[in-house]
């Protein structure tokens, strides 16, 4: 490069240049979740809905992370299978979160510390501002199909140092597979404190057929992305 | 460390050697139940493509071709294709 700023981890991966925004936390808050209902189908697991709300609705490029403790999980939700449609399920009733943001679109930094702009005078990274970072991910093969009512695969188990999991597309686990009068959900897991997985639940359930026209399962894939910076 | 780069993070001094920072690349809102956006430079293998419905249907069935950089979304296939989301934002990540 001619000018400007690069740092290289030892896998030769860019860590922060000058041309790309890092995203950086922008605010944080707790989410509290309603208890869920389907109509005509029983709860195999205690689940609780979410919707985005308040400072954790999103704009533009923004990213949103949740906080799972020990044993909490958490599941995308593509289509409405409450009777009132939610974002996410989880276990928990509440959840943490940190939504994060490109640096640029931030305030400029003041004060003390150390900050990389790019060539508009844009802040692409700074000290005083939580980074996100990727530890590990995940990937569930299409193929895998549960044969309980829990299945954990160790292949995508993984170590962790605490953290969040980030949502939407395909970094988060997402309710996506359905048999014959149940719904399956493709999970993010955090089974310790320093153990995270992609898995499925059984989540609904229901023996009468006229309730549940079973849909194909299309998406291939389930991955978690974790930051240790929440 | 002897050498090198570190960053302050809640777990302390990091030093960069093997950290993994996830970076904005680009992003793209798209409507319609099929279509194809060119991803220039975006390399999978580096990162990540997030989609973002804003019509709270289901994540469109797409494809994405890393050496012509053509992402392709095609609902139309699908017998319940009008569950599938016809108005979305794609956001590239970049983590390598």
């Amino acid at each position: 490069m001619a000018y400007g700023f690069i740092s290289y981890n030892s896998d030769d991966e860019v860590v922060i240049n000058d041309t790309q925004p890092t995203y950086t936390r922008a605010r944080t808050g707790t989410l509290s979740g309603s208890s869920m209902t389907f109509s005509g189908f029983s709860n195999n697991l205690s689940t609780y809905g979410y919707s985005l709300s308040g400072n954790a609705v999103l704009s533009g490029d923004e990213l949103i992370l949740f906080e799972l403790g020990s044993g909490d999980w958490l599941c995308g939700c593509d289509f409405p299978l409450s009777d009132t449609p939610v974002n996410f399920i989880s276990n928990s009733s509440t959840l943490g979160y940190s939504v994060f943001a490109p640096r640029d679109t931030l305030a400029s930094p003041t004060g003390y510390g150390m900050a990389i702009f790019n060539g508009s005078g844009d802040c692409m990274w700074d000290s005083t501002t939580l980074l996100s970072r990727v530890e590990n991910s995940a990937v569930l093969p299409e193929s895998t199909f549960p044969s309980g009512p829990t299945v954990g695969y160790t292949s995508s188990q993984f170590s962790f140092n605490g953290g969040a999991f980030a949502e939407g597309g395909a970094l988060y686990g997402r309710f996506n597979v359905a048999e014959a009068y149940t719904f399956w959900g493709h999970v993010i897991e955090a089974v310790s404190s320093t153990q995270a997985r992609v898995t499925y639940k059984k989540l609904f359930e229901n023996g009468d057929s006229s309730k549940f026209n079973p849909v194909s399962f299309r998406y291939p894939i389930a991955m978690t992305y974790l930051t240790g910076s929440t | 460390m002897s050498y090198g780069f570190e960053l302050l993070t809640t777990e302390g001094y990091v030093d960069v050697t093997g950290m993994r920072t996830v970076r904005f690349f680009g992003s793209y809102d798209k409507t319609g139940s099929s279509g194809t956006q060119t991803l220039s430079g975006f390399d999978s293998n580096k990162g990540t493509i997030f989609i973002r419905i804003k019509d709270g249907k289901r994540v469109p069935i797409f494809d994405y071709n890393n050496s012509t950089k053509v992402f392709s979304w095609d609902n139309t296939g699908a017998s319940d294709s009008s569950n599938y989301s016809s108005n979305f934002r794609i956001i590239l990540l970049e983590n390598a």
